[in-house]
């Protein structure tokens, strides 16, 4: 039985080990792509670069002004 | 190697889904196995085991969570901005409400190694409080996150609320009553079975 709870603990770790990788790889490319149609990423409020799902920036909350983000650029 | 400038953006938000979904199946397993759903079909101890690890890998996950947001060029948060709620420049709020589900996280995880320090009732009390962690990770996921929007974000939050919703109902309703005293009357028969029982 103990060798169940380590393959249980195995599989779980290696499962979200996995989604993670999976996940990340996701966000990237499909980012990436919604700066490729827009021309630029997207950012939020705080600098935050997000998307609100159909490629669009999501805007500063009210009173709050969205400051210049500093991008690198790529390669560096 | 082309280096992506915002890598660190997408691996904060990838640990962020992945811990809350951790975090989910750890209190959704926690609840099964003090309700005993599973039982019969899973070995107790078999959950349990599993609802540990899931506890201490979400933890992992929260930690590389917070990791990444401090370098990540963009974001101007420091360390005090990710242990202090409220200080947060970006959604004060629904940051610290990410915080303390943090805070909450350490101490479920961690009360599983001081149980026989705590003792067995100051522990499933410590337990029962940290059932309030999935609620704010759940709130600080919907209001902070920048997936929110997304569908499949939506059906997450969506699924894995509704499980522990059914689930916490599910336990307080099937929560083991106490053991009637041998010499007390037991008050739940009717009038005259009650009677014949004190004529006995």
């Amino acid at each position: 039985m103990a060798t169940n709870y380590l393959d249980a603990k195995l599989a779980l770790a290696c499962g979200s080990f996995l989604a993670f990788a999976a996940l990340t790889a996701f966000l990237g490319v499909r980012d990436q792509e919604a700066e490729v149609q827009t021309g630029s990423t997207p950012v939020a409020a705080g600098g935050v670069a997000a998307t609100d799902g159909q490629g669009g920036a999501i805007s500063a909350p009210a009173g709050q002004q969205m400051p210049t983000p500093v991008a690198r650029s790529r390669g560096t | 190697m082309d280096w992506d400038p915002h890598f660190c953006w997408y691996v904060t938000r990838a640990s962020g889904i992945v811990a809350f979904a951790l975090l989910a199946l750890a209190t959704g397993l926690g609840l099964g196995v003090t309700s005993r759903l599973a039982d019969g079909i899973l070995n107790r101890r078999w959950v349990f085991e599993v609802h540990k690890s899931a506890s201490l890998l979400a933890l992992a996950f929260i930690g590389l969570h917070l990791a990444v947001l401090i370098p990540e060029p963009w974001i101007d948060f420091g360390p005090m901005d990710l242990l202090l709620p409220g200080t947060s420049p970006y959604r004060p709020l629904a940051v610290a409400m990410g915080v303390l589900a943090m805070y909450g996280a350490i101490v479920a995880a961690s009360s599983f190694y001081i149980k026989k320090l705590l003792g067995h009732r100051t522990w499933r009390a410590l337990h029962f409080a940290t059932f309030g962690t999935f609620v704010l990770a759940l709130l600080h996921g919907v209001y902070a996150g920048a997936d929110s929007g997304e569908p499949w974000m939506r059906l997450t939050y969506f699924v894995t609320g509704l499980a522990v919703f059914f689930l916490a109902v599910f336990r307080i309703l099937a929560a083991p009553l106490p053991r009637p005293r041998p010499d007390a009357t037991p008050t739940s028969l009717s009038g005259g079975a009650a009677a014949n029982m004190r004529a006995r």
